[in-house]
């Protein structure tokens, strides 16, 4: 099914970008839809190097002048970053919630130290001195 | 007391300063001082050694290195220009000189590129010294045009005939 649909919106973009690319101008800014979609998603802290990898491929083919690979490449560029958009609320809470726990712990440590260490210190000390006889000399 | 009192203040002045530092290393933002850098090396993608005379209307193999520290992803070109003392460009405005090649990149924030390139290299009369001037330029992708980021690299050349 994911191939199926993967094979279908490549050439769906290569269809549609095909007359679009008439010259660079052009090309450049198809390229500028996709890095401003690759922005969205790099605010809400997604992970793009892939999809930042795969346009600069597309951009180097196309200097090459390999116009049908650089087509092909962002056809893949637009599946990735479909699936990408798809799960950016997902990751964005997941890193809100990562760095709220990262922040709440870090607060956390002066105030267990306050309350924990001089416990903690008396429990070991005590541990260790447990077989210590006193006497009288 | 047996934990000296002394000792426990500065154990928990420690842990306070630590648990500030960690709490402004998490929340603090991505880039504070956002730049771009290109810079020119050699034909083997070193500082130095540079060609200093080559004959007109020959190549030049050098490698361009371009770093986006912008905190987001660009599009970036480097333009080649061949320019003499008068037209060399400013941090401001580029050379007025025809563009001779260019080379685009997208690059992701801290990133960046080191890439050979070959260079036309000639001047209407020589022997001449000529300035090979590379500059960087971003696309604006809100206004979708090139936009000079003004940072630009050069190397002199004292171009012979055969």
């Amino acid at each position: 099914m994911n191939t199926r649909l993967m094979i279908t919106t490549l050439l769906l973009v290569y269809i549609l970008l095909t007359p679009i690319i008439a010259s660079t101008q052009d090309f450049d800014s198809v390229i500028a839809e996709y890095i401003a979609r690759v922005r969205r998603l790099e605010a809400k802290n997604v992970d793009t190097t892939q999809v930042v990898e795969l346009i600069n491929e597309a951009v180097e083919k196309y200097q090459e002048e390999d116009e049908t690979r650089a087509l092909q490449i962002l056809g893949e560029v637009d599946f990735l970053l479909d699936s990408l958009e798809r799960s950016v609320d997902q990751v964005y809470y997941q890193y809100v919630f990562t760095k709220a726990i990262t922040v709440i712990v870090l607060a956390l440590i002066p105030i267990l130290v306050y309350t924990l260490l001089p416990r903690v210190y008396l429990y070991l000390w005590f541990k260790t001195r447990k077989r210590w006889i006193v006497r009288e000399y | 007391m047996i934990l000296d009192e002394e000792v426990f203040a500065v154990i928990l002045a420690v842990s306070i300063i630590a648990s500030t530092l960690g709490i402004a290393l998490v929340l603090r933002p991505g880039n504070i001082e956002p730049f771009t850098a290109i810079g020119l090396l050699n034909e083997n993608c070193k500082i130095g050694e540079y060609p200093e005379k080559a004959f007109n209307e020959s190549n030049l193999r050098l490698c361009i290195y371009v770093e986006n520290q912008l905190g987001y992803t660009g599009y970036f070109k480097v333009v080649y220009k061949i320019a003499s003392n008068t037209s060399l460009p400013t941090n401001t405005t580029p050379s007025p000189t025809p563009i001779v090649k260019e080379w685009r990149f997208v690059l992701a924030s801290n990133e960046s590129i080191e890439t050979s390139v070959e260079v036309p290299v000639y001047c209407p009369s020589p022997p001449c010294r000529m300035a090979l001037v590379f500059e960087l330029w971003e696309y604006n992708i809100e206004e979708k045009t090139w936009m000079y980021t003004g940072r630009w690299v050069h190397l002199y050349i004292n171009i012979t005939s055969w």
